[in-house]
């Protein structure tokens, strides 16, 4: 049974039960400031009328623009709440990507959070013959303007409580006429290819969503958890937290005071709900190693001795292993003496959800948040379909978890499948509902049995774990048919600490994967150290028995997450390091595939001739003129 | 026209022994005008700053600001009556945090006396609260949030031009002196410092005296612009008039070594 059917009604429900209650708080002027549900009720309530008083009408589009603040969230409150249809672009879209936007949403109103965004539909207005009014909340460095297309949130506000004095049961009369199947949000993808697309939601797909994670976590999530966004609401997967779950748990909503204190404001709110991508989880752990570069020695031992041990017990623990007895007591010991303070220090000491989505995160991420005692969790969706997977009881971070549970009442329990091409498929829950204004790209995108088709390549587990391997456009094909993914195979290999750079092979004229490693010289280096493996230079280094086993090993790791067709068969360790110097990175130390192919290609014809080795020759050229020869034998070697 | 200026300079010298700093310089602030002081390097710029909030005694001549003769006032009766300033060399305390500064800028503000701050009675406390809130608005007019409780020592230069921008505003000035609000910044910094300072005018309805290295920044957003060359005068007008000014010229691109 649905709790409620539409987010107005939603609303309106919980100023009736939680009213004074806190709903939502906004760091202003050094202070933290609350909303109770009263409170954001009325705002939205006369903002609402406001924006029917000046013509907006059930169905119509509103652009909205902004930074994330409870203006924002109002915004879109009272859109919906009038019955329009609410589709929010990111505060830093150049004005062409706005007017993409406002245009293909075909909108008549734009809601702006301040000048930056004005000037981009002042700039546009020639263009927007369809725009009615610009309403904006914050005034800074507009005082001179004067243009009759403007409108601040306050005298929109003063409009509506006229309308509302002289018709008083209007607002609950449009909140009545609100529909679960009407459609409220058109959500823009991201557009790697070609321009945006508008995915349309409902309130049922946003309500869904909500539940989606109320149900699949329902001892992690509190009526009143503390939850912080700074995500923007044109991004699809906060419309589903902050905006429904935020009503239907409900939740109480902190949004920062800027985008660049986040990290401070989140050690002031310690949320309980903390959703990020993973650059800013990457942020919380510099932020802690670069504090230890500045400590004191006894600090540095015991922060090194304790995160050791807190990385070993999260990896086993992880791999679903039981640590042993010893690993156990310094674990024990590391809360008392360190990981609670680290929490403490970020802000993270009464989290209970957390999770990451987006590009996927290092393993290495995970275990460092293991360690110090806070359950990462990745997810998986699109902005079409909305959430479709998370991790639950097992956390593996080679995975997106498997399937949230879903309320019937939205539609049938998610499905996911892979088809012949190894593309994922779904189907399921509140599902897609097309693209606005684009029924033909619609159908492309939804196959004969109902099947939604993600445009990921990826695997599901027994256990229903499901791996993403990459867009479906950059996979290959090797002679046999079979599709992999050099990406994923070069991303995680590159997750190993003695894993430089990769370069993976195979195509439609090769029988397998094989793969060129570029070894870590340092850890590589210490790790022989370490065993008493004497070496002189890095050629000599990179051949050794051990390390060629050492590397060996780790793609075997590797080779497991992958189907049996496509796993690497063969590779080598290049006697020398990729080198931007000589064109075989960028700058920014991505391979140049092309360059790097065409530069090894004999090493690469020998590794699919099936030869043992190869005798690498590189010409050099003495100071005295003279010229010579340097031949290093590389191996080539088998996986298995 | 008279009645108009905010702050008039009359016929103003200052000589340091033998030398010369201004010979003579008269002008009038109006309005919510920005006014650009101009000049190569020595040639009387910060010296007549310093002689209109009362660092230096002018030789001769006169200061009115709102039609009172300030010339022989203290630097604090200047400050009191409203004329804000920044510094080149910026003169901020580096040991306290960003908010502090600014709380400090509003010392000339500020009734309770000592003892009432120590045992922080009622209406000490609410008047914290006030001037709390106020140098909050400035926190936010200048996008310094970040850097609220950072101490000074810790944050970069440019930065640093911006807390000095801010402590002057937390005087509620009623004029507004700034000496080189550009100088070392790099090219981003300074498109910043200029919205602001226009942001200044805009939001606040007052004068600034504008002194700037940067001739482009100071053609840009001033109004007027006065030039100085070797403590005289030589040029008064619109950015456009001084750009095609001989005598400016001349004395930009040194080929004249003696003042006229």
């Amino acid at each position: 049974m649905k709790i409620h059917d539409t987010i107005p009604k939603l609303l309106k429900k919980n100023k009736d039960l939680f009213g004074k209650k806190t709903a939502e708080r906004e760091k202003d002027y050094g202070v933290w400031k609350a909303y109770t549900w009263e409170e954001v009720y009325d705002k939205v309530k006369y903002l609402s009328l406001g924006l029917f008083s000046l013509g907006l009408r059930k169905g119509d589009r509103v652009t909205i623009v902004g930074q994330s603040e409870p203006e924002l969230y109002w915004s879109e409150f009272a859109v919906l709440c009038a019955g329009g249809v609410a589709t929010a672009a990111y505060p830093d879209c150049t004005p062409q990507e706005i007017d993409f936007i406002f245009s293909d949403s075909q909108s008549t109103f734009a809601i702006c959070e301040d000048q930056e965004q004005i000037d981009k539909f002042l700039e546009l207005k020639p263009k927007l013959d369809s725009l009615k009014k610009v309403l904006f909340w914050d005034p800074k460095g507009m005082w001179l303007y004067d243009e009759p297309l403007l409108i601040s949130f306050e005298d929109a506000i003063n409009l509506g409580k006229e309308l509302d004095a002289s018709d008083p049961g209007l607002f609950d009369r449009l909140i009545e006429d609100t529909n679960s199947t009407d459609l409220c949000l058109i959500i823009y993808t991201s557009g790697t290819t070609g321009n945006p697309k508008g995915s349309m939601w409902t309130h049922n797909t946003l309500l869904d969503n909500a539940e989606k994670f109320s149900l699949t976590f329902p001892n992690l999530i509190r009526p009143g958890a503390e939850y912080l966004t700074f995500l923007s609401l044109a991004w699809s997967a906060d419309q589903g937290i902050g905006v429904a779950l935020g009503l239907l748990a409900p939740l109480v909503v902190n949004f920062p005071e800027e985008p660049d204190t986040v990290l401070e404001n989140i050690r002031e709110v310690a949320p309980e709900i903390l959703f990020v991508g993973p650059m800013q989880w990457e942020g919380f752990q510099k932020i802690v190693e670069s504090k230890m570069l500045d400590a004191i020695w006894i600090q540095k031992w015991t922060y090194r001795f304790f995160m050791n041990a807190g990385y070993e017990f999260a990896r086993l623990k992880l791999q679903g292993k039981r640590p042993g007895a010893g690993l156990s007591i310094k674990r024990f010991l590391g809360e008392i003496f360190l990981y609670r303070f680290i929490r403490d220090r970020l802000g993270l000491t009464r989290l209970k959800l957390a999770f990451s989505a987006g590009t996927s995160v290092s393993p290495d991420l995970f275990y460092f948040f293991h360690a110090i005692g806070v359950e990462l969790r990745q997810g998986w969706g699109s902005t079409e379909i909305g959430w479709l997977t998370m991790h639950q009881d097992v956390i593996d971070p080679n995975t997106c978890g498997p399937l949230f549970k879903t309320n019937n009442a939205y539609g049938p329990p998610l499905e996911l499948k892979t088809t012949e091409e190894q593309e994922l498929v779904a189907r399921g829950g509140s599902f897609f509902q097309g693209y606005y204004n684009k029924h033909e790209a619609s159908a492309e995108k939804v196959d004969a049995e109902g099947w939604y088709h993600m445009g990921d390549a990826g695997l599901i587990r027994e256990d229903g774990h499901v791996i993403i391997i990459d867009r479906l456009e950059d996979m290959r094909t090797l002679q046999s048919g079979e599709r992999f993914s050099p990406q994923f195979i070069e991303v995680r290999l590159r997750f190993s600490h003695f894993v430089r750079g990769v370069l993976v092979l195979g195509d439609e004229s090769k029988p397998y994967v094989a793969t060129v490693v570029d070894i870590e010289p340092e850890t590589v280096g210490r790790w022989a150290e370490q065993r008493r493996i004497s070496y002189t230079t890095f050629p000599e280094l990179s051949q050794k028995e051990e390390i060629r086993g050492l590397i060996r090993n780790e793609i075997v790791r590797v080779n497991e997450l992958l189907p049996s067709g496509s796993r690497i068969a063969k590779f080598v360790n290049l006697h020398k390091p990729f080198d931007a110097d000589e064109g075989e990175l960028t700058r920014s130390r991505k391979l140049r595939r092309g360059v790097v192919e065409k530069r090894y290609a004999d090493i690469i014809d020998s590794i699919y001739r099936d030869e043992k080795e190869f005798v690498a020759q590189a010409p050099v050229r003495y100071r005295d003129g003279r010229t010579g020869v340097i031949s290093t034998t590389v191996k080539i070697n088998d996986v298995s | 026209m008279k009645n108009e200026a905010k702050l008039r300079v009359e016929d103003l010298s200052l000589f340091f022994g033998e030398v010369t700093a201004i010979n003579r310089v008269s002008f009038d602030l109006i309005g919510n005008e920005i006014l650009g002081l101009i000049g190569p390097n020595g040639s009387g710029k910060s010296s007549l700053l310093n002689c209109v909030n009362g660092f230096y005694r002018p030789s001769s001549g006169s200061i009115y600001f709102e039609e009172q003769d300030i010339t022989s006032l203290r630097p604090h009766q200047i400050a009191g009556l409203g004329i804000g300033r920044t510094f080149q060399g910026i003169q901020l305390y580096l040991g306290i945090s960003v908010i502090d500064n600014l709380l400090a800028g509003r010392h000339a503000k500020m009734k309770s006396n000592p003892l009432a701050c120590i045992f922080y009675w009622p209406w000490a406390h609410r008047e914290e609260i006030k001037h709390r809130q106020v140098v909050e608005e400035i926190i936010d007019f200048l996008e310094i949030e970040r850097l609220r409780k950072e101490a000074v020592r810790n944050i970069g230069f440019g930065l640093r031009k911006r807390v000095d921008l801010g402590r002057a505003l937390a005087l509620d000035p009623k004029v507004l002196l700034l000496d080189e609000p550009m100088g070392g910044m790099n090219v981003e910094e300074k498109e910043d410092m200029a919205r602001f300072i226009l942001d200044i005018r805009e939001a606040r309805n007052i004068p600034i005296l504008l002194v700037e290295h940067d001739m482009e920044v100071v053609m840009d957003i001033a109004d007027r612009i006065i030039v100085l060359d070797f403590g005289n005068k030589i040029a008064e007008g619109t950015p456009a008039e001084i750009k095609d000014n001989e005598k400016v010229i001349r004395a930009y691109l040194g080929t004249s070594g003696k003042p006229e």
